[in-house]
């Protein structure tokens, strides 16, 4: 589709453009403010679990911490930090000049900000901010045991936020489907843009689940009657664990696409199982919209033989997706960037994370850990030490395409193992207090428990996380201001996006594009394709010609 | 598969197929409804999209007219918000949200009125 500018020079572009390189990077800046906010609340909250007793906060202010610092993650930072990453690269991936509805995601990032700002602002009343869990289990969040207007505005916060995200959601999904250029057919488009179709499949038939759970306990905190009855809790929880359980993959699915184009790029091959890895997405993704049940294993009358099973299932398309992945290291010419530096520490940490959900997932051990440290070291595993791993090769991999400038390679490798180191020191001593039985959300503990050292522990590594991200921020402000332009292709990348300028120009591609024989075209134009080669780079092909010639 | 509208379809089918087994292990109304839900809700985009394609609409090479700067689309988001926001915080802020939506539905309309004049200018003045 060619798209014709209009221009409006006099209008506030900073409030109102509509280019969706510059409505992402807005978005992605505005998540990672309400990252720091969030942070700084979990440093309190380790700050306060140092050592048992009471030195930091009261119990109340904990409640509070716990549920801003969860809801900012899982709302206001990574979900729209994985939605702006995808608004910004889809066109440029599939060779659009433009984004599907770009007055709807230039529409959707302004409720997304002003939901957040909602949320926050429950701190500026009397009775503070929401205290109920991120996750706003009904009765804790009603009207009785949360009064006040901060639940309120937080209720009203979360579904302006979740409303913003499925409408830039839907906007990315229907570029990929829309609006690719010709000759690309979906069969042709590369991993990270299958990874953001099958997120935004979920956030488009998911989010909605939210938006409907947060009106209905708006309603029943005013008037009561929607989630009165025994059965209303749990009804609760199903409406809400629909979004609650496939947004863990929402927050996570693009970063494994990023992760994928880093270790293709950085191993100098072709992505291995390219039609293994979209059918593993798409049955990896609808299983996971299957499955938020088993978040509620302990509650009676769950049919806990059904989310049980297809939460075990979950390791299926997880292990076909890893093989991809070292399938595709496997031989290859590695360089070890900062980029790919963090796409290994993804594969293997986000490893641990999985492997500890199969605990989690059987109903039987879940009974054990449920509502134990266990599970808040599994999903920061999977979160922070998979996911905002996979986030940092993507800012690593793509920084060059969106400023125009290098990040220095020696500030990312101290910023690397400053987070590997962090990560582990945080989040493994967590393991060991849950299997100890130490509850979550808490704000103090037994001194005789033998929980002490795991969590003076945990609460330094915490610590060392925000140590790594000062260093990512020096590193960021040196790379703006003593500027090292990247050039147009500074990685020898495979797909479309490392065919333009750096940064892109407003309608993406100012040359020709190069021709779309497969998922790597600029691969091929580096190759230079005979007709031999076009035949081998079809996927249908590749897993025949991979096999003998370089993994026997 | 080239077509778009294969993929929620695909992904609709897998829906489907787990919620019957969640059916066959004894599921209850709500899980089934949800996820059921889901599954219909997938097959109709699936069939929205390919209605669309077939009548042609946004397909590859249309051409189609975006300002670089929309303000009335951020300002008709601003005043949703406030609208939702002022159920809780008065009347005044749903009046003045009101306000703003009015200003920013009547600005979206001007601006689609206006794109396919600019759309044929932009063609008959050329490139440059």
């Amino acid at each position: 589709m060619t798209t014709v500018a209009v221009p409006r020079a006099d209008a506030p572009g900073a409030f109102g453009a509509t280019d969706h390189k510059r409505v992402a990077v807005r978005m992605a800046l505005t998540a990672v403010a309400f990252f720091a906010a969030g942070g700084m609340l979990a440093l309190v909250m380790r700050a306060e679990l140092a050592e048992p007793g009471l030195q930091v906060v009261s119990t109340g202010t904990y409640n509070v911490l716990f549920t801003m610092h969860g809801s900012t993650m899982v709302y206001l930072f990574v979900t729209p930090f994985a939605l702006a990453l995808g608004l910004y690269l889809i066109p440029l991936e599939i060779g659009a000049a433009e984004t599907a509805g770009p007055r709807w995601a230039l529409a959707g990032s302004w409720l997304l900000t002003l939901g957040g700002l909602s949320m926050y602002a429950g701190f500026l009343t009397r009775n503070g901010a929401a205290a109920a869990t991120w996750v706003g289990f009904d009765p804790l969040s009603d009207a009785v045991n949360s009064p006040g207007e901060g639940m309120d505005l937080w209720i009203l916060g979360v579904a302006l936020a979740a409303l913003g995200e499925w409408i830039v959601g839907l906007c990315i999904l229907l570029t990929v489907l829309r609006k690719r250029t010709p000759g690309m057919t979906m069969l042709r488009i590369p991993v990270f843009a299958w990874a953001m179709t099958v997120t935004c499949l979920m956030v488009a038939f998911a989010f909605p689940a939210l938006i409907a759970a947060m009106g209905l306990l708006w309603v029943e905190r005013q008037w009561g009657g929607i989630f009165d009855s025994s059965e209303g809790p749990v009804a609760y929880q199903h409406l809400f664990w629909f979004y609650g359980h496939p947004v863990v993959y929402v927050m996570f699915f693009p970063f494994v696409g990023a992760v994928a184009e880093c270790v293709s790029v950085f191993s100098g091959r072709r992505f291995f199982g390219y039609l293994a890895m979209v059918g593993s997405l798409l049955l990896f993704t609808s299983l996971s919209m299957s499955v938020w049940a088993h978040h509620m294993f302990t509650i009676d009358g769950v049919t806990v033989k059904y989310f049980s099973l297809l939460s075990i299932s979950l390791a299926i398309p997880a292990g076909i997706e890893y093989v991809d992945m070292i399938g595709t290291l496997w031989g290859g010419a590695v360089r070890l960037t900062t980029a790919m530096l963090f796409a290994l520490g993804f594969l293997v940490q986000f490893l641990v994370g999985g492997l500890t959900g199969i605990f989690v997932g059987s109903s039987v051990l879940d009974y054990h850990v449920n509502n134990s440290y266990f599970v808040v070291a599994h999903f920061h595993y999977t979160l922070f030490a998979g996911s905002f791993f996979g986030a940092m090769a993507a800012v690593y991999l793509w920084w060059p395409k969106v400023t125009g400038t290098l990040l220095r390679e020696g500030l990312g490798r101290v910023h690397f193992w400053l987070s590997v180191a962090g990560a582990n020191l945080t989040f493994f001593p967590m393991f060991l207090l849950g299997r100890d039985g130490m509850t979550r959300r808490v704000a103090d503990y037994p001194g005789d428990q033998g929980w002490n050292l795991e969590n003076a522990l945990s609460s330094l590594g915490a610590a060392l996380i925000a140590v790594s991200l000062l260093v990512f921020a020096v590193n960021a402000v040196v790379s703006l201001v003593f500027r090292r332009p990247a050039g147009d292709d500074p990685w020898e990348g495979h797909t479309l996006e490392w065919a333009t300028s750096s940064p892109p120009p407003r309608h993406n591609f100012d040359r020709a594009l190069p021709p779309i024989r497969s998922y790597h075209p600029l691969y091929d134009l580096r190759q230079g394709e005979t007709g031999e080669e076009r035949a081998e780079s079809s996927p249908e092909s590749e897993l025949a010609k991979a096999g003998p010639e370089e993994h026997s | 598969m080239s077509g778009g509208p294969l993929v929620p379809l695909a992904w609709s089918a897998l829906l489907a197929v787990h919620t019957t087994v969640l059916i066959g292990f004894g599921g209850d109304e709500l899980p089934v409804l949800l996820l059921g839900g889901a599954a219909a809700a997938a097959a109709l985009f699936a069939l929205w999209l390919a209605l669309r394609r077939r009548r042609g609409r946004g397909a590859t090479g249309e051409l189609r007219a975006v300002p670089d700067v929309s303000p009335p689309a951020a300002l008709a988001a601003v005043a949703v918000a406030g609208l939702v926001l002022g159920a809780e915080l008065g009347t005044w802020l749903v009046l003045i949200s009101a306000g703003l939506l009015a200003l920013g539905l009547g600005g979206l309309v001007r601006e689609l009125r206006a794109s396919p004049t600019t759309v044929r200018d932009t063609l008959r003045r050329g490139p440059g």
